[in-house]
């Protein structure tokens, strides 16, 4: 636990002592102060009901966001490590294979969990002005974690293909790509079992019924096999080394 | 008899049908320095990551300390041709990762870090980023990386290529030193490294050993002439032609120094003509100023056994 906890602060270290993590930080706290403020001008000038509205809204443009910034965080992770040969300090060493995608994993979810605790701002100029806030936001707020962590799942394994940083990026944006089109074909689909299946493993659906205040223990079910499998195929990929 | 404690036993190596190691079998034992050496692309950085445990081979047995390579992690301090080193990290904090991710005691980890740094001559600059070193320093970092946890055998793959001469003169202390508690298998291109570090060599060629042995056993087996020098003051031509006269002589080779004349008597045949040699030169009226035995040339060997265009010379 203690050598984990070595290459999580480690790699902490690595992206708050660059301006990256300050950058992206910025810039996702501009985006979502700017949007949170026009949804808010949107509900008043409108009859709907304000505080559900909001935060469904607001919710759902933080994940869209971190969507294009997950990767620019994640691409680095384990493609740098094998453009600079570092790697092999850590292969070496007593972490075992899948110590070493957990700790890049954490590292980069703290990272995200840091972006998400700036964003509390926004609930809290609502508590402040009178509303209430309720299950809502915390259940926003818990979909939004399990939705990022299974980002920084897919944007590890991508990075972990390819010495290529800007490929890694592309690489998660594609399967992103993918499972967001599991989505609109089940819109489209006429066979209702298929287009059960491709609305189950859509994540954008797991993460509606949570920013709806509805989220069900089958969304915690399929957030978790979603991020183990992508952590598998990571620790696999860096097994693959002896075959 | 000496411990082996490294042992390849002919071990293959394939890569998506590209055969890397066709035969590698030798062995390193207890508290020696074992030089690598080959021509680029003969398999040695291979080798070296097998025996690391950073891939496996396809075929035959390794054994690092009796156990597989695999288990011996912690057992060697591997040093790749390319230092593997965080550059925004200082040198401390760097090596204080290092120790703890490959499980140095708390108690033991301030005394084997400073150990290593100085060993390796770093202290001085242990606050300061490694993106921010020469080449040189990058390397003596990477060294002291395999030295903090205190390994008994050291691996390192070219570690004196790029170094300017101080630096090179200062790791060659380093490995001196250091044979005392680690056994050291390193490669390297240049022969006289190898020459004044190792007490045995593995010559390997296109992924299979051509010899294994002390560099003493393997001068005395492939050594087939000897040559001597002579500095004298003056020779003349009458006098060269008398010398080339004597019947272990196969032929002389002179040349101008400042101050005098070199010749090179390169004989028949391995005897001791030295005494042979003195006699002949004062008998020619020249005037000796020096003269020895040149050392067994590990290069013309090394040469001779890895020429690309004498295929049947990999049997010897």
């Amino acid at each position: 636990m203690k050598i984990l906890w070595a290459l999580i602060i480690k790699e902490l270290k690595s992206y708050f002592l660059s301006p990256l993590a300050y950058i992206l930080s910025a810039i996702f706290i501009f985006l979502t102060g700017w949007s949170f403020y026009n949804i808010l001008e949107i509900v008043n000038s409108s009859g709907q009901d304000p505080i559900e509205t909001l935060i469904t809204g607001h919710f759902s443009n933080i994940n869209t966001y971190l969507m294009f910034m997950v990767p620019l965080v994640t691409m680095r992770l384990f493609s740098e490590e094998k453009k600079m040969q570092t790697l092999q300090v850590l292969l070496l060493s007593k972490l075992d294979h899948f110590s070493i995608v957990l700790g890049k994993f954490t590292a980069a979810f703290l990272v995200f969990i840091f972006m998400l605790g700036i964003s509390l701002i926004f609930p809290l100029i609502l508590w402040f002005s009178g509303q209430s806030l309720g299950i809502l936001v915390w259940s926003a707020y818990l979909g939004t974690l399990l939705n990022v962590a299974c980002y920084v799942s897919v944007g590890i394994f991508s990075s972990v293909l390819t010495k290529n940083q800007l490929l890694s990026a592309l690489i998660s944006f594609l399967i992103f790509f993918i499972f967001y089109l599991f989505a609109w074909s089940a819109y489209t689909s006429e066979n209702q079992f298929v287009a059960n299946i491709l609305q189950y493993l859509s994540i954008g659906s797991h993460l509606q019924g949570a920013l709806s205040g509805l989220i069900q223990s089958y969304d915690f079910v399929f957030f978790g096999s979603f991020i183990a499998f992508f952590l598998f195929a990571t620790k696999k990929s860096l097994e693959s080394r002896f075959w | 008899m000496n411990q082996e404690i490294i042992k390849l036993n002919q071990v293959a190596k394939e890569y998506a049908q590209t055969l890397a190691l066709t035969n590698i079998s030798f062995s390193v034992f207890k508290n020696q320095v074992h030089g690598l050496l080959g021509p680029n692309g003969a398999g040695k950085t291979t080798t070296m990551n097998i025996l690391a445990g950073l891939i496996s081979p396809t075929r035959g047995e390794v054994w690092v300390d009796g156990k597989s390579p695999g288990q011996a992690k912690g057992l060697i301090g591997y040093l790749p041709e390319n230092p593997p080193l965080y550059l925004d990290m200082t040198v401390i904090s760097f090596l204080n990762f290092v120790s703890t991710i490959y499980g140095v005691p708390e108690k033991l980890k301030k005394k084997l870090i400073d150990k290593a740094m100085e060993k390796t001559n770093i202290a001085d600059i242990s606050h300061r980023l490694i993106g921010n070193l020469s080449k040189g320093l990058k390397q003596r970092v990477a060294m002291s990386m395999t030295l903090v946890f205190d390994p008994p055998i050291l691996i390192w793959d070219e570690p004196m290529v790029g170094l300017d001469p101080k630096s090179l003169n200062e790791i060659r202390k380093l490995i001196i030193d250091l044979k005392n508690d680690h056994t050291i298998l390193f490669s390297s291109h240049n022969l006289r490294d190898v020459q004044v570090l190792c007490s045995d060599i593995s010559i390997i060629q296109k992924g299979r050993v051509l010899v294994s042995d002390t560099i003493e056993n393997i001068e005395q087996k492939y050594q087939t002439k000897k040559v001597i020098k002579a500095v004298v003051s003056n020779i003349e031509k009458f006098q060269v032609d008398r010398l080339k006269d004597l019947n272990y002589v196969q032929n002389i080779e002179v040349s101008k120094l400042t101050g005098g004349h070199q010749i090179l008597f390169n004989l028949f045949d391995k005897k001791e003509r030295r005494g042979d040699i003195s006699q002949a030169l004062v008998g020619a009226g020249v005037e000796l100023l020096a003269l020895e035995t040149m050392e067994t040339d590990l290069e013309n060997i090394f040469l001779k056994m890895t020429d690309a265009n004498k295929p049947e010379q990999a049997r010897l």
